[in-house]
């Protein structure tokens, strides 16, 4: 490439964008994904590019990051046309891109991690482990990313993980950091820490595009927001000058309620009592060590914690899809404010769960809450096909039956799609989500088990699934909340377990400040009592 | 900006049609552009490989098609033998179908096959005295418990050891093949025979369809004259009866409901509470018995009405049906139909040798691009069958093999009534689906 003498040296600093994408347009077959979006980012600044799903703005980085070709338009890097066919042609030109999900080998070193690639020493020489942990070591310690160089990465916490993902890209000679959706996985404190480090990256020169939508951390963080909607730029705001729902309105393209609005809640008799619970992981290891919590009538118990503590296998014991090792999970159901008698469900399947009055919302729905290759039709039966409105004697399918149970569905939850018999793949995300949302509260649980229920949907869908949680509180159900978005559980729920390390280590109100939260779930309000 | 509203199909008989065609369009069009590229490839082939000028090559692939055609379906004679052949490839089609249905990689038919007909003919041979009344449904139902025996042992060991359904029935094919010919070879053979049982008596046998109707109806409308030169027998029937079976299986009960929610996607099988193991063990034995059934019908219904020794493992059928299946995308409908051009194509084999000078082997190379033009398209699912470490990449999402069966014009209708809801800048920004009918590109191109 002829570019490529551009790259290694410092920039100018005549040059005022380090990254300048002008009028690019991409279309798929059926989407225009990019149309004519612009984006300037200034020399070292936090660039936040905001927008839902759908809205381009992975493309746009991958078109920055040479996976995608842009249909027509031209990048500018340092003030220079460029044309990047490749990631290699984009690491040339000193782009690094930390993705959502890390590109690491956890056997490896971190230092091995780090250099893969372009690793020193030669043929002769071979791999001069010796040379590389020296190197990453003066590289961490330039950045202010302390790290052993010679820890195993599956040994690291997900946030010394992502520091090696930016060491990476520092080691590489970025200049320009694309950072996809960094905060997703960390706790409070470890985003607190990415955002120094992301501060300091860029006093010592760095540009950072900044890919989210949590509207708080671009406010916090960033000096400059580029808004997309639909493929289109709809913003450009100047974070200092704005507000989360002046953002918000620019996403969605009109108001949002960004605090869910409810009434306190009325909460009646238990309806669900775990004692004791205990269950053990997909490699046998033990995860829960003796959980206890009850949910009340008309009330949401919010669960906190930094995913990996046992949050996953708890909700699938309470759905029963899990087997308990011990300890009890009873269902009572609670009629006009009157409880019935107290149903044992330890360990009874999923399929027995459900019909005693348990809905389980997934927490990957594409993975587990759904056939996507089939159709709507047939994903709004899953897990209750057997029931009697569906099929006589568990056995011949009740079709018509169905077909209206999926069309009012649809039309109850608003459920977006061409037909009920469109395959569910060709549904977007939220649509998807809504559907299963739909089939779950549907058939009137008495229990319901969200676990993330608004991971990975925009925020139209979002208030939608949030009302719909209150509704469900407010008819008196007990519902239980697991998230990883602690303004989620906060802004949900009633009361607040915070997990950790298989234990509910606290059961404190939602008022709680996040550093108290924050504290719980990472353990160390332990420590300190101690 | 103009936001797509979601597009509410009526039902009136004309879009009803033009959905028909649709419908019929996407499960057959990819079959049937398989074929047809197998065909001019295998144009090609014959035009390379025969003498002469250029035009000469040119008449001889014609007129190898003319034979192709007229040698399977040119008289009732010639179609009568490729029901015959036809037949139990419908049986085994649909042993393969079904696994697959249930996300399994049957390649253990042409074992339960053997093993049906070994059973079959078991009983046949040491009860032969008995009443065909009895006798014959005995044999059929004995192939058929012996072949799903054969199946749930893949089934099992796949459910509750985790073997992959295709080292483990391959491995079973031939310990089927060796044990039936010992068999064939031991007890059960013939005085004074080598390698062959005796034949099966009158009572064990199927009649042909054209003695049955003489027999019956034939009484009344008038006898089909020289009814031993059509030599389809009564399993053709009994073919389609498996297919309405299978039909109704798989599209009408909670069965196929289950194996359709374990093929597509193990993990939503658990989460729905579908028991993955006891479905699994239960498609097997049920693929396992439809293929028995193949075996005891040929054995009773063709001549020689006997089993031979080597006949198990040269029998391709089995291997055959894998194309089947796979063809007919796994449908009753498109089974019938790829069994049909299968039978076709090896019933005209000889009859190319004879009047065209093209070598009949011919047939088996159609077959062969026929499968692989079939395989082309389905290069990511056959990924999803190989085991771990012969996987290249991470299996891809996998086409939508099987068309949702559950389709009902009611739904429709009742789906136009009800009006979009929501003002036109409506909560959801969902243009991928509301904008317009064409599939949306099926991997999304946003985080």
């Amino acid at each position: 490439m002829q570019e490529s003498t551009v790259v290694t040296q410092r920039p100018a600093s005549s040059s005022l964008y380090a990254v300048e994408m002008r009028e690019i347009y991409k279309a798929w077959p059926g989407v225009v994904a990019s149309d004519h979006v612009n984006l300037r980012v200034r020399k070292g600044e936090i660039h936040a590019l905001v927008g839902e799903n759908g809205a381009g703005k992975s493309t746009l980085m991958n078109i920055l990051y040479g996976l995608v070709t842009p249909d027509s338009g031209e990048v500018l890097i340092n003030d220079r046309v460029v044309h990047i066919a490749g990631p290699r042609d984009a690491i040339r030109l000193g782009i690094g891109m930390v993705h959502q999900h890390f590109m690491l080998i956890p056997p490896l070193t971190v230092a091995e991690n780090i250099v893969l690639g372009n690793e020193p020493g030669g043929l002769v020489s071979g791999y001069q482990r010796r040379r590389a942990n020296e190197e990453i070591k003066a590289l961490s310690e330039r950045y202010g990313l302390p790290i052993d160089p010679n820890v195993l990465v599956e040994k690291l916490s997900v946030g010394q993980q992502q520091r090696v993902e930016i060491l990476k890209m520092l080691y590489r000679g970025a200049d320009i950091l694309v950072m996809d959706e960094p905060t997703g996985v960390l706790t409070p404190q470890e985003t607190d820490d990415l955002f120094a480090v992301l501060r300091d990256l860029v006093k010592q020169g760095k540009t950072v595009i900044f890919i989210t939508h949590k509207l708080r951390e671009v406010l916090a963080v960033t000096d400059t927001i580029t808004v997309l909607r639909r493929g289109k730029n709809v913003g450009e705001l100047i974070t200092r000058e704005t507000n989360q729902r002046e953002i918000a309105r620019a996403m969605v393209g009109r108001d949002v309620l960004l605090r869910v609005e409810k009434e306190p809640a009325r909460p009646g008799a238990v309806v669900v009592q775990v004692k004791n619970l205990q269950a053990q992981s997909d490699r046998d290891l033990a995860v829960l060590h003796g959980i206890n919590f009850e949910v009340h009538a008309g009330e949401i118990l919010g669960i906190a914690g930094v995913e990996g503590n046992g949050q996953t296998e708890l909700v699938e014991v309470l759905a029963g899809m899990r087997k308990a090792t011990g300890g009890q999970i009873t269902l009572t159901e609670v009629k006009d404010g009157v409880a019935g008698p107290a149903k044992d469900i330890t360990n009874i399947g999923a399929s027995n769960a459900r019909i005693a009055g348990v809905a389980h919302i997934p927490e990957d729905r594409r993975e587990s809450g759904l056939v996507i290759t089939e159709s709507i039709v047939d994903n709004s039966i899953l897990g209750r096909h057997h029931w009697r409105e569906f099929s006589r004697n568990s056995i011949i399918l009740r079709l018509k039956q169905i077909a209206s149970w999926a069309n009012k569905l649809i039309t109850e939850f608003d459920v977006r799609t061409p037909s009920a018999v469109a395959a569910m793949r060709t549904l977007s995300g939220g649509n998807q989500q809504k559907l299963i949302i739909a089939r779950e509260l549907g058939s009137n649980p008495i229990f319901l088990i969200a676990a993330q229920p608004t991971r990975g949907v925009d925020i139209g869908a979002i208030e939608f699934i949030h009302r719909q949680l209150i509704a469900q509180r407010d008819a008196g159900k007990a519902v239980l909340l697991i998230s990883a978005e602690l303004d989620e559980i906060r802004s949900l729920s009633d009361r607040i377990a915070v997990m950790y390390e298989g234990q509910i280590v606290d059961i404190v109100s939602p008022e709680a400040t996040e550093e108290e939260l924050g504290c719980l779930m990472t353990g160390s309000s332990i420590v300190n009592e101690v | 900006m103009a936001m797509p509203t979601v597009q509410r199909r009526t039902s009136t008989p004309a879009s009803r049609l033009t959905r028909w065609m649709h419908t019929l369009k996407s499960s057959l069009g990819r079959p049937l552009i398989a074929v047809l590229v197998a065909f001019i490839l295998g144009m090609i082939i014959v035009m390379i490989a025969s003498p002469g000028a250029l035009g000469d090559r040119f008449n001889t692939a014609v007129s190898a098609y003319y034979n192709l055609v007229m040698g399977s379906f040119g008289n009732i004679q010639s179609i009568s033998y490729t029901l015959a052949k036809t037949t139990p490839l419908i049986f085994t089609g649909l042993a393969v179908a079904l696994a697959y249905r249930a996300g399994l990689f049957n390649i253990g038919a042409a074992g339960q096959l053997a093993v049906g007909a070994m059973v079959a003919g078991i009983i046949g041979l040491k009860l032969g005295s008995l009443p065909g009344v009895i006798l014959v449904p005995m044999m059929l139902v004995a192939s058929m418990l012996a072949g799903a025996f054969w199946g749930s042992i893949v089934g099992i060991l796949k459910a509750w050891r985790g073997a992959h359904e295709v080292v483990t029935s391959i491995m079973l094919n031939w310990i089927a093949f060796y044990v039936c010919a010992a068999l064939v070879e031991g007890p059960f053979q013939a005085p004074g025979l080598s390698q062959q049982t005796t034949p099966l008596s009158a009572s064990a046998t199927l009649p042909s369809l054209a003695n049955l109707y003489n027999q019956t109806l034939g009484t009344i409308f008038g006898q089909i004259p020289l009814a031993a030169q059509y030599t389809v027998d009564v399993s053709l029937l009994l073919a389609f009866v498996a297919l309405v079976v299978y039909w109704f299986l798989t599209s009408r009960t909670t069965f196929g409901y289950s194996l359709r929610v374990i093929g597509q996607n193990p993990k939503a099988a658990r989460y729905a509470g579908i028991s993955v193991k006891r479905n699994l063990v239960l498609a097997m034995a049920l693929a396992g018995a439809f293929a028995g059934l193949a075996g005891a019908t040929r054995l009773m219904g063709q001549s020689p009405y006997q089993l031979i020794s080597s006949g198990f493992s040269s029998d391709s059928t089995g291997f055959d049906a894998i194309g089947v299946a796979l063809l007919g995308r796994t449908t009753a409908i498109g089974v019938i139909l790829s069994a049909l051009l299968f039978g076709g194509l090896q019933q005209a084999g000889p009859f190319l040798q004879l009047n065209v000078g093209v070598p009949g082997d011919l047939i088996y190379i159609l077959q062969a691009l026929v499968l692989f033009a079939v395989a082309v398209e389905y290069v990511p699912s056959f990924q999803r069958f190989l085991p771990p470490f012969m996987r290249r990449t991470k299996p891809v999402l996998a086409p939508p093999l099987v068309p949702n069966l559950i389709k009902s014009e009611a739904l429709l209708e009742h789906a136009s009534g009800s009006s979009t809801a929501g003002p036109p800048e409506a909560t959801l920004t969902d243009n991928s689906v509301g904008a317009t009918d064409a599939p949306t590109p099926a991997t999304s191109q946003e985080d």
